[in-house]
C-alpha cells in the first residue's frame, strides 16, 4: 500500500491534484467575511454571562460532591467528638469487657451462689484481688457464677453473673497514669455503650466496678438512682 | 492540503471553547476564536452560494449557541456548530429552485487547473458547491474549507470515508469540465 502511495505521489496526476485542491482551498480562504459576521468574533461573547448565585453553584455536580464530602468529614468528626465527650479513663477497657459479656456463656463461669457483695473475700483470698468490692447498690444481688480471667493486656479481671436480669459485674483495675504510675480516679458513674449492650462503671481505690446488662441506659438507672437515695 | 493535519484540531476548537464556558456551571467569559467562527461563515457561504443567506444561517446557528449555553447547556458533541449549521443550511436550500438532475461532464484534471481557479471569484466557486447534489455538496464544503479530516468529513456528511473519496474525485473532475468550458486554458506563448 506505501508503494502504491508512493507510485502515486510521484505521478503527474497526484501532483495535478494536489495543485487543484490547494487552489480551491485559497480561494475558500479568500471568501470575504460580511461585517455583521465579523461582530461574532470581537470581544462580544456568544453568551452573556450570568449572573453567579448560591442555587446555580449548589446545583453544579463539582460542588455538589464536594459539599456532601465536607459533611461526611464533619459527619465522622462529630461522632468522635461526641463519642470522646462520653470517655473516662478505662471507658475503653470497659467496652471491650461488654463484648466479652455479649459472648460469655454461663457455663463458663464457676457456679457460685450467694449474695454478689460476699465475693470480695473470695477474690482476694483465692486469687489474691484487693480492692475487688462490688458496691453497695448491687451487693445483694444473688450471684449464679464469677470468674477471673486475664484480658488481652494481662490485667486480673473479675466476672460475676447474677440473677437479677441475667446482668453481668465486671471489677478491673483502672487506667493508670503511665508516669506516675496512679490511677486515674473519676467521681460517680459513667456509661458505655457497646453492641447493645449498656454498662455503668465507677471507680473506687483504683479498681473500676462495671454493672452490665443487655438493653437501653434507662434499665440500668433504676439501680443506681436507688443508691443516690 | 497540507494543512489537513494541523487544522483538524480547529474544528475542536470552537466547541471546545464555547464549551468551556460551562464547565464548572458558571457561565465564564470566552471569546470564540476569530478562525473557526469565520470557517463557520465560510461553510455556510459554499453550502448556499449567497452571502445574505449565509449570513442569516450563521448568525441563526450562533443564535441558538447561545440560547442553549444559556439554558441547558451546550450538547458534548464534536463540531455540533457544524453539524447544526449544515442541517440549517439544507434547511434553507430546500425552499430554493431545485437544479434538474444532470449527467454533468467531467474532465481530467490538468496542470493549469491552478492558474484557472486562481482567475476565479469565491462567489463562482460557492455557486458551484451549492449547485452540487447533497451529500457531494457538504462533503465538497466541508474538504475546502480546509478544516477537518477525511474521518470527521465522513462524520460530519453521515458518510463511508470510501463514499467522500469517491465524490471528492468525481467534485474534482466536474469542477476541472465546468473550469475547462468557463475559463479555457490560455493558449501557451
Amino acid at each position: 500500500m506505501r508503494a502504491a502511495v508512493s507510485r502515486a505521489r510521484g505521478s503527474d496526476e497526484f501532483t495535478n491534484q494536489q495543485g487543484f485542491d490547494r487552489a480551491v482551498a485559497a480561494l475558500v480562504r479568500a471568501i470575504p467575511i460580511p461585517a455583521e459576521a465579523v461582530e461574532w468574533f470581537s470581544d462580544k461573547d456568544l453568551t452573556s454571562p450570568s449572573k453567579w448565585t448560591w442555587k446555580k453553584t449548589a446545583r453544579n455536580p463539582a460542588v455538589l460532591a464536594i459539599g456532601i464530602a465536607l459533611i461526611v468529614i464533619a459527619g465522622v468528626f462529630v461522632f468522635n467528638f461526641v463519642g470522646r465527650l462520653n470517655d473516662f479513663p478505662g471507658s475503653g477497657t470497659a467496652r471491650k469487657l461488654l463484648t466479652i459479656a455479649g459472648s460469655t456463656r454461663s457455663v463458663l463461669l464457676d457456679p457460685v451462689t450467694g449474695d454478689a457483695g460476699t465475693l470480695s473475700d473470695l477474690f482476694f483470698l483465692k486469687h489474691g484481688l484487693e480492692h475487688y468490692d462490688v458496691p453497695a447498690e448491687f451487693a445483694d444481688f444473688q450471684t449464679i457464677g464469677c470468674r477471673v480471667f486475664e484480658d488481652d493486656e494481662s490485667q486480673r479481671i473479675a466476672q460475676i453473673w447474677v440473677a437479677e436480669k441475667r446482668m453481668q459485674f465486671f471489677l478491673f483495675p483502672a487506667e493508670r497514669d503511665a508516669k506516675t504510675g496512679a490511677a486515674l480516679q473519676f467521681s460517680g458513674w459513667r456509661y458505655v455503650h457497646q453492641e447493645g449492650w449498656v454498662g455503668a462503671v465507677t471507680e473506687r481505690n483504683g479498681v473500676c466496678f462495671m454493672a452490665a446488662l443487655r438493653g437501653p441506659e434507662k434499665d440500668l438507672m433504676p439501680y443506681l438512682a436507688t443508691a443516690k437515695q | 492540503m497540507g494543512g489537513k493535519e494541523a487544522t483538524t484540531g480547529l474544528g475542536n476548537t470552537l466547541v471546545d471553547e464555547i464549551e468551556a464556558r460551562n464547565v464548572w456551571g458558571f457561565q465564564i467569559s470566552v471569546s470564540a476564536p476569530k478562525q473557526n467562527l469565520a470557517q463557520l461563515y465560510r461553510f455556510c457561504f459554499l453550502m448556499l452560494g449567497d452571502s445574505g443567506k449565509a449570513q442569516e444561517v450563521f448568525q441563526r446557528t450562533l443564535h441558538e449557541a447561545a440560547r442553549r449555553a444559556a439554558r441547558e447547556g451546550l450538547p458534548n458533541e464534536r463540531f455540533w456548530l457544524f453539524r447544526d449549521a449544515r442541517w440549517r443550511c439544507l434547511e434553507a436550500s430546500e425552499t430554493d429552485l431545485q437544479a434538474e438532475p444532470l449527467e454533468i461532464e467531467e474532465q481530467e484534471i490538468t496542470a493549469g487547473t491552478a492558474s484557472q481557479i486562481e482567475r476565479l471569484e469565491p462567489i463562482q466557486l460557492a455557486i458551484w458547491i451549492s449547485a452540487a447534489p447533497e451529500p457531494q455538496r457538504t462533503a465538497l464544503a466541508f474538504f475546502y474549507l480546509d478544516e477537518f479530516d477525511h474521518r470527521e468529513i465522513a462524520d460530519l456528511a453521515e458518510l463511508k470515508l470510501s463514499e467522500l473519496s469517491r465524490l471528492l474525485a468525481v467534485g474534482r473532475r466536474q469542477f476541472q469540465a465546468w473550469l475547462g468550458a468557463t475559463f479555457p486554458e490560455r493558449p501557451p506563448v
